[in-house]
């Protein structure tokens, strides 16, 4: 039973770092049609400057975290001005130039990282270790989950209630007559980049709380990402939150009740039962623009 | 910031415009690379050598994800999975059960014709972005696969050893590296002509009227299922070929060489490349896997970085591929140097201008 409530807590702290994903993923694809890849290095980032920051620097994990959010989310404000804004009439040439991105990303984290291509890791942020009818939670768990389900929260609140969130969700289910009413589609996309980076940032932050990165681990990440957003149907953030959570904990159950060696494959195998079953997801999704 | 825009998309149009070259220019091009492929071993190293056999071997494999792409416009991260199918059918065929390199290939090319088609069957129901992201999902699995094995591999992600399994193609003893090389040219060459063939085919053309508009195509009478899962087989057979070939190449195959980062690998040297030009994808194969050897460089990650920046500034401004640019550089070359050079009072004809 302890051994249960710890993998419960395990599995909804991966699930967390993956709906914190999965939501900047399905709110881009959602509104441009891009399948963003290069998500998962922007995740690595994220948790390499809070590494940067707190061991480096010695400074605290909570400066490590506000400087990573910041410097992820204006890092993607600048892939969208510099590189995407030029693929949104062609979403596959998007895609295939966030294939590059991962590339140029984990590379250039390799060249600027004072150790290289090493793990790097964190002195866990909250030392203290909660006991809950047994099993021994760790603090760092507990702020994992609580500050994701908060801002999954105010953005769920911001997408579904107010008015920039109807004029968002406007726009994705029809760019063009959401331009002609008068919605800054534009400004919208940059925004939804900016909020998804942000996303981003907070996640690898709270990522490298939970276990060591290394610079190529982003790759894993945003496959589980889309396989969730997939699930919930992408471009539909309330179902990607959802399918992330299901999907942590089926991996942590998987992990210590199956065989833990075939765990990674299980976002791989409900991704393509699903898309085979149900092409536009689990919940309804919306189909993006048309592709080309 | 508009003004850039349509400046970008000017450069776009006039380096991408398919313009065909006139028969006689393209023959000399044609010969002159057949040249230079042919007496490659006299000027390299040996390591350069391997590197070029390899780089035919991977051509093969692109060719099959050219066809699907090329002709009927899907996309597949997943032929590295496929290739990997082969490889490893390949390799266990003849190591575990004695069957030599002729009995294998055919063996290999069924294996991943049979999971190519099957692979197709997600095309059938999803487009665009959902197939790429499944196919994402189906290379990877297989590496998964792989990975956690049967009791064919020796231990996790060990990988299986081919030890000299190639055979003597028609009394050519494979011992030698420049031998070896030959008779992967005459592979790349039967691929290349397998491609043509089935471009020129009928059912070339129903591909093409599957890409273009596949509701049209299905009005008039054209199957899209039987169309696609042909198409899909096709390309299977070429990445079995690639893959048998490959594992007998480096007598070591292991997981890791098939991942979902080797099938955007692939997908990005057919990109590269150009699906569509016969030629593109062994340009793309070749820009690929040479570029970390050029000898200037000596910082593997500034390789990796300029390499992910090329493909990005590639796809933003040369989206057909760098066959097309050249060949448009080219002709923009050759009709400067046509008016440098014979200043008439008319503009002087040039044959290629608007023919098609």
């Amino acid at each position: 039973m302890e051994i249960f409530l710890q993998q419960v807590v395990n599995g909804l702290s991966i699930g967390a770092v993956i709906a914190l994903m999965a939501l900047g993923v399905t709110l881009i694809f959602g509104l441009t049609g891009l399948v963003m890849f290069a998500h998962g290095e922007l995740l690595v980032i994220g948790g390499f400057l809070v590494w940067f920051v707190t061991i480096q620097l010695s400074s605290s994990f909570w400066l490590g975290l506000m400087f990573a959010i910041v410097a992820v989310g204006l890092i993607g404000l600048a892939l969208e001005r510099g590189v995407f804004r030029f693929t949104f009439d062609s979403p596959i040439n998007g895609f295939i130039v966030s294939l590059g991105l991962i590339i140029v990303l984990q590379h250039l984290l390799v060249e600027l990282s004072p150790v290289g291509a090493s793990i790097v890791d964190i002195p866990a942020p909250i030392g203290k270790v909660f006991d809950l009818g047994g099993a021994r939670i760790p603090g760092t768990r507990v702020l994992v989950v609580g500050a994701t389900l908060a801002v999954v929260a105010v953005m769920l609140w911001a997408i579904y209630r107010s008015s920039h969130g109807r004029a968002l969700r406007a726009s994705a289910i029809d760019r063009d007559t959401a331009a002609l009413m008068g919605i800054p589609v534009r400004r919208y996309i940059m925004v939804v980049f900016l909020v998804g980076s942000l996303l981003a940032g907070l996640g690898g932050a709270l990522m490298i709380g939970l276990f060591p990165i290394d610079p190529f681990i982003g790759g894993r990440f945003v496959i589980k990402a889309f396989a969730v957003a997939l699930a919930g149907g992408l471009g539909n953030p309330l179902g990607a939150i959802l399918a992330a959570f299901g999907l942590g904990l089926a991996e942590a159950m998987g992990t210590q009740y199956f065989q833990p060696e075939w765990s990674e494959s299980y976002a791989f195998i409900v991704m393509i039962i699903i898309l085979l079953v149900r092409p536009r997801g689990l919940l309804t999704g919306l189909q993006g623009p048309p592709a080309r | 910031m508009r003004m850039k825009t349509v400046a970008t998309n000017q450069i776009t149009e006039a380096l991408s415009a398919p313009r065909r070259l006139p028969t006689a220019e393209r023959v000399i091009a044609i010969i002159g690379l057949g040249i230079f492929i042919l007496l490659l071993p006299e000027f390299t190293t040996s390591r350069h050598l391997f590197l070029a056999t390899v780089t035919g071997t991977t051509a093969i494999a692109v060719y099959g994800l050219a066809i699907i792409f090329g002709q009927a416009g899907i996309l597949s991260l997943a032929h590295a999975g496929l290739w990997a199918i082969g490889a490893y059918t390949g390799a266990i065929f003849f190591r575990e059960f004695g069957w030599s390199y002729w009995a294998v290939l055919p063996l290999s090319i069924v294996f991943s014709s049979i999971a190519a088609a099957l692979l197709a069957y997600p095309a059938l129901r999803i487009r665009g972005h959902f197939f790429l992201i499944a196919t994402f999902g189906f290379g990877e699995l297989v590496r998964i696969v792989l990975e956690n094995g049967g009791g064919f591999e020796s231990g996790r992600r060990l990988g299986l050893i081919v030890q000299g399994g190639m055979p003597d193609f028609f009394g050519i003893g494979l011992q030698s590296a420049n031998s070896i090389y030959y008779v992967t040219v005459a592979y790349l060459v039967i691929a290349i002509l397998a491609v043509y063939l089935i471009r020129r085919s009928d059912f070339g053309a129903t591909m093409r009227a599957v890409r273009e508009n596949e509701d049209l195509a299905e009005s008039i009478g054209i199957r899209i299922a039987r169309t696609k899962i042909l198409a899909f087989t096709m390309s299977g057979a070429f990445t079995g070929v690639a893959g048998v070939h490959y594992a007998f190449l480096l007598k070591h195959i292991e997981p890791s060489l098939f991942g979902a980062q080797d099938g955007i690998e692939l997908a990005l040297m057919v990109l590269l490349g150009g699906a569509v030009p016969l030629l593109g994808p062994l340009l793309g194969a070749s820009v690929v896997l040479f570029v970390p050897e050029l000898p200037f460089v000596d910082n593997p990650n500034f390789v990796q970085i300029a390499y992910g920046l090329a493909l990005i500034l590639l796809i933003l401004l040369l989206p057909r591929g760098l066959v097309s640019g050249l060949k448009a550089l080219y002709i923009q070359a050759r009709d400067l140097l046509l008016r440098l050079f014979a200043p008439a009072p008319e503009p002087p004809q040039t044959p290629t201008s608007e023919h098609t």
